[in-house]
């Protein structure tokens, strides 16, 4: 049985011209390795999770998919059949079988269309709607599968007389319209209040649990991941670093990166306060990866090997079958740490230092020490590197 | 003991509507804030939060008018105009703007940004303000040297720190941060929050802090106030806000913010908050609540104390158990 959705070292390199500058000093072009060999892939009915900072290259994953940018190499398979070629023409005919939400539904809807207009636009485009009537009765079952009920009463209106969550409900419906097999939702909340964030999300779990749809969920929440994905990734500098069931990834991450990632989800309890591993600094440059682990910079538990050797995804000791995770000193497993900020004492580290650094998992006060030089490439312009955090105190 | 650097009674705000229907933005709303505080305003968009703050700056525009009372170290700043308020504005009150990543000129470097600010007492060499602008930098975790950078050249969370170093220019005893970390990610999310933590340990500064981010407020501050329709509908500790919501808006909100490692389904608020620009009737929540009752629309519920220091504004639970 094929996977739904199916990548295979999906590459997307992109080349920086050379400046006047680099040519007279003979610099050779610097690539920016913006996805860096990433495989994956989604059943029907289910709901992946792609998590990663802003720069670890998720989205970009998604626009190569999609065909949106065209990537550098590898292959992209739905239902078992390859799509030929790479790039936007190659992908139109399989576009009405993988549809995109996207972030900012305050942006993404044309102020001057109709919901009607809106959500019939893609069936116009593929020649798929018929008649007028039919098109009509395809925009009213999408809306209302996109929780817009009575539909009929959205049909005229203009984005401007809805609610952020209404319009985001208006953008998936113009994703679903097609009847597409694959839904890729870059950050499709995070625009949105609290309030209604939890409505939207879960229409999309809805939309997998009928069992005809997989989505491919993009965010930097990992709290949001918890609550509907069945699996999830972590990227880091277009690479995926951990995957695997959600729920077991979450309770023993065996990558630090993940672990960071879960202690930066805060806790609306002011008693789990303390215990953050706050990373330093920001995901380096991807035109300068660092040797070895991309992520050694800002590795409290780093050592010499981590430096030289680039660790491949794979299976990590103490834990089920399908969690991998590319890490040469991967974290302990068997305790919890599902309670992202509420330990105080740091016993991640209980299994592997005899001492636990209080440097190295400090409380809340400290940081990785990613934030140091380092970090940051200082070819980047904006790669002045923040020092550490605690620092100067005005007198 | 200190008494309040900041005194908001009765606060109340309204912007002129086409045709005569005014929105009553923010309806008499009270709060105080002393030194080292560490208060979050809460709610969805729409709620007043935001008009709130700006209202107390003195920084809204011609089409709105400003009601009630704000006084900084016992000293009436809003019935007085302007005049009054300026020399508290960005000094002892400051304020750190939403969205950093546009909260700054493109085309001025950083440094003459915060140099702008600076007090101007006396004359201050160009050179001056710009090692100033530096320390600024400095004690917000950036290297001084980014004095010399465009908005442009750095990411959205070192943006971010440069707004905050600005409003600390002029030594402010009260921060407003409004939604200091809204479109950053998660991990500079936590950075932000452990700088601002860090920066009211350390300067003593009192904080208040907009957000509809119940994590963020629940991280960094002690005491907060919901804000529903423009009004005050439950204020108390953080703590017990999030072990015994009042109201049960307050409740709504905890119940859809996601928690890592909550085994419980998130539920969103159904509706939206109402129109501002025609007078309520009853409680302004009601028509989204799923306890309401025929007397939620009858009267408007006041704010009563529910536990120590802690009020709600409701028919059904703001009754003392």
């Amino acid at each position: 049985m094929s996977h739904l959705l199916d990548v295979e070292d999906l590459v997307l390199h992109h080349r920086v011209p050379r400046t006047i500058a680099d040519r007279v000093a003979r610099r050779p072009a610097r690539v920016v390795r913006a996805v860096d060999g990433v495989s994956l892939h989604v059943d029907r009915g289910e709901l992946v999770a792609l998590v990663g900072e802003s720069g670890s290259g998720k989205s970009s994953t998604a626009q190569s998919i999609l065909g949106l940018v065209t990537p550098s190499h590898g292959t992209v398979r739905i239902d078992g059949s390859a799509i030929e070629g790479l790039g936007a023409r190659a992908m139109r005919p399989w576009r009405r079988r993988m549809q995109m939400v996207l972030q900012d539904p305050y942006g993404s809807l044309d102020p001057r269309c109709t919901v009607a207009s809106i959500v019939e636009e893609p069936l116009l485009i593929h020649r798929l709607g018929g008649s007028a009537e039919q098109r009509r009765a395809k925009a009213v079952d999408a809306l209302e599968r996109a929780g817009l009920r009575p539909a009929e009463t959205f049909l005229p209106r203009r984005p401007r007389e809805l609610s952020g969550g209404q319009r985001q409900r208006v953008a998936i419906a113009a994703g679903l319209v097609l009847g597409p097999s694959l839904l890729i939702a870059d950050e499709p909340a995070s625009m949105l209040d609290v309030s209604v964030r939890a409505g939207v999300l879960g229409l999309l779990r809805e939309l997998c649990d009928s069992g005809e749809t997989g989505i491919l969920l993009i965010t930097h929440d990992l709290a949001t991941v918890a609550h509907y994905a069945d699996r999830l990734a972590v990227m880091y500098l277009g690479r995926i670093v951990e995957e695997g069931p959600t729920r077991t990834v979450l309770e023993a991450p065996a990558h630090p990166y993940t672990r960071a990632l879960m202690s930066s989800v805060l806790h609306p309890d002011p008693r789990e306060r303390g215990g953050r591993v706050v990373l330093g600094g920001d995901v380096p440059d991807p035109g300068a990866r660092p040797d070895g682990c991309a992520f050694h910079p800002r590795c409290p538990l780093a050592d010499d090997g981590c430096h030289t050797t680039d660790p491949a995804l794979g299976p990590v000791d103490q834990r089920p079958a399908g969690h991998s995770a590319a890490c040469l000193r991967p974290l302990p497993a068997g305790h919890t740490t599902t309670a992202p900020a509420g330990r105080t004492t740091t016993p991640d580290l209980a299994g592997r230092a005899e001492t636990p650094d209080p440097v190295l998992w400090p409380d809340r006060r400290n940081h990785m020490p990613g934030g140091t030089a380092g970090t940051l490439p200082p070819a980047d312009p904006g790669a002045v590197p923040d020092p550490l955090p605690g620092g100067t105190v005005m007198p | 003991m200190n008494g309040p650097v900041l005194e908001v009674r009765d606060l109340n705000v309204w912007f002129d509507g086409p045709g005569g229907r005014d929105v009553h933005a923010v309806r008499g709303v009270s709060f105080d804030v002393r030194p080292g505080d560490r208060l979050a305003l809460v709610g969805e968009s729409g709620c007043g939060k935001t008009t709130t703050v700006l209202g107390v700056l003195g920084l809204l525009g011609a089409t709105a008018s400003v009601s009630g009372s704000v006084r900084v170290d016992g000293q009436e700043v809003l019935t007085g105009g302007d005049a009054a308020m300026a020399p508290y504005r960005w000094g002892d009150l400051s304020i750190v703007f939403q969205g950093a990543l546009n909260a700054l000129n493109p085309v001025r470097t950083v440094g003459s940004q915060i140099a702008e600010v600076l007090p101007r007492d006396g004359r201050v060499s160009r050179r001056a303000a710009l090692r100033r602008a530096g320390e600024l930098l400095e004690r917000v975790g950036m290297a001084a040297r980014n004095v010399a950078f465009y908005p442009h050249e750095l990411s959205g969370g070192m943006r971010q720190r440069a707004c905050i170093a600005m409003a600390l220019a002029g030594e402010p005893r009260v921060l407003f941060a409004d939604e200091p970390t809204t479109a950053l990610d998660v991990v500079v999310q936590a950075q932000i929050l452990e700088l601002l933590d860090r920066l009211a340990d350390e300067l003593g500064l009192a904080i208040v802090l907009i957000s509809h981010d119940l994590g963020l407020v629940g991280q960094l501050c002690d005491r907060a106030m919901v804000m529903y329709a423009g009004r005050a509908v439950e204020e108390g500790p953080t703590e017990g806000l999030y072990t015994a919501p009042r109201h049960p808006y307050t409740r709504l909100l905890y119940e859809a913010t996601p928690v890592l490692g909550a085994d419980r389904p998130l539920r969103s608020i159904g509706g939206s908050p109402p129109a501002l620009d025609v007078p309520l009737a009853g409680c302004a929540f009601r028509g989204r609540c799923p306890d309401a009752e025929d007397r939620c629309s009858l009267a408007e519920p006041a704010l009563t104390p529910v536990a120590p220091a802690h009020r709600a504004a409701c028919h059904l639970t703001g009754r003392t158990p």
